[in-house]
């Protein structure tokens, strides 16, 4: 494209000319894409059916919510961030628009949070492994879940101290015999782990001989 | 046991994080490190706002009843923080520019910039404009001990001398020499800037 633009003012001319006919006919493109995704969402689809939806919309190359451009910096570096964005970005289109009635158009933001169910959210994450940044979901094994996003293992006597610190009462506390008194464990593993989790991961904070949990911590 | 935020007899509003024994003690994981530090930075600039604070020093952890008591220390949990670490914290505010050491040359005393010193500098020129003293020499006492209580009242000279040093970098203000010692000379804004 560049060699039939030609040099000097009329080649820059004719290349802004170009760009400018280009945003043009994206700009009515995706106008009339939203009208399109606006219809579709009034039926409530279900989160399978959105997961489809924007897989199609990746393979043609159609970005459903006119968000960010595709075939950036951002998406040769990491493929799958695009179709990430487009995913919770169609869902928070589905929610809003299926509670318009209810709400009137004004939603607070924490029951959006709410409605973008659990299965979306394990969704997004195993999209976004590709980032090799570690996002995984990692089961306690009692019913609760933790989103993890460092790229580290978390190994099994790891799992058991944030599963035992974020029981009710503890308020992430946890000590070293705690672990030998209700999990048995020896006092050098008990110390190793704990330790570990400090000083190599910090995953937890101390005060002398007493661990917290840092996912357990509350800030404000 | 569980954490929650604390209103202190001064009104402020500590974070729950505060009532954590080991937000305390300073971390050694880099990134706990990192975390924690911003918090504690975080909740200085938030309360010297609050009491229209300007310096703070690493002895204030120590000697009890100054007025940095009730953030430094926490007498419900009987924790307070050590010297080394609020050094450790003065250090880092200095290098994020939200501080500077006062008098320099020294890394045991504070200015804090609970405001930027541009902030200031937009502060003052604003408050002079509005009071008619445009193009009027004042001393630098007039600005910061006025007869009623201004947003400027207490200002630190350090850092009113900031302040007007940026604003005479945009040509709004000229120390000059005076009988008392050093006043200073506003000028309306030109527009270049």
């Amino acid at each position: 494209m560049h060699r039939l633009n030609g040099v000097g003012l009329a080649g820059l001319d004719r290349h802004s000319e170009s760009t400018r006919s280009y945003a043009a006919l994206s700009s009515s493109l995706s106008q009339s894409q939203i009208r399109h995704l606006e219809s579709q969402l009034t039926i409530r689809a279900d989160a399978n059916f959105r997961h489809k939806f924007t897989q199609m919309c990746g393979s043609i190359g159609v970005d459903p919510l006119a968000g960010p451009r595709k075939g950036g910096w951002w998406a040769e570096l990491m493929p799958g961030f695009g179709d990430w964005q487009y995913e919770l970005g169609v869902q928070v289109v589905d929610v809003c628009v299926s509670t318009r009635e209810k709400n009137g158009g004004m939603m607070e933001l924490a029951e959006v949070v709410r409605l973008v169910t659990e299965e979306d959210i394990i969704r997004c994450i195993k999209t976004l492994q590709p980032l090799g940044a570690g996002y995984q979901i990692v089961d306690l094994g009692d019913g609760r879940k933790m989103v993890r996003s460092v790229p580290k293992e978390l190994d099994s006597d790891q799992a058991v101290i944030l599963a035992l610190a974020r029981q009710p009462g503890k308020f992430g506390k946890i000590t070293e015999e705690e672990l030998v008194e209700e999990k048995g464990w020896t006092r050098q593993r008990a110390k190793g782990a704990l330790e570990n989790m400090l000083i190599r991961d910090g995953l937890c904070w101390h005060y002398d001989r007493v661990y917290w949990v840092t996912s357990a911590m509350q800030w404000d | 046991m569980a954490l929650s935020t604390h209103t202190t007899t001064t009104g402020f509003l500590l974070p729950s994080i505060h009532s954590q024994a080991a937000f305390f003690t300073q971390q050694v994981h880099p990134g706990s490190l990192l975390t924690q530090t911003d918090a504690w930075i975080t909740l200085i600039l938030k309360y010297a706002r609050h009491r229209r604070l300007f310096t703070i020093r690493v002895e204030d952890c120590e000697a009890p009843g100054n007025e940095w008591h009730e953030v430094l220390r926490n007498e419900r949990i009987n924790r307070k923080l050590l010297p080394s670490y609020l050094s450790y914290i003065l250090n880092r505010m200095v290098s994020d520019k939200v501080a500077a050491y006062e008098p320099p040359k020294q890394d045991r005393s504070v200015l804090i910039y609970w405001r930027l010193p541009e902030e200031w500098a937009e502060i003052l020129h604003e408050w002079v404009t509005s009071t008619g003293n445009l193009n009027t020499i004042m001393t630098f006492y007039e600005i910061t001990d006025p007869p009623i209580e201004t947003q400027l009242s207490g200002l630190p000279l350090p850092l009113l001398r900031q302040a007007i040093v940026i604003l005479s970098k945009t040509n709004r203000a000229q120390i000059i020499a005076i009988a008392e010692g050093e006043g200073v000379r506003f000028f309306q804004s030109t527009g270049k800037t």
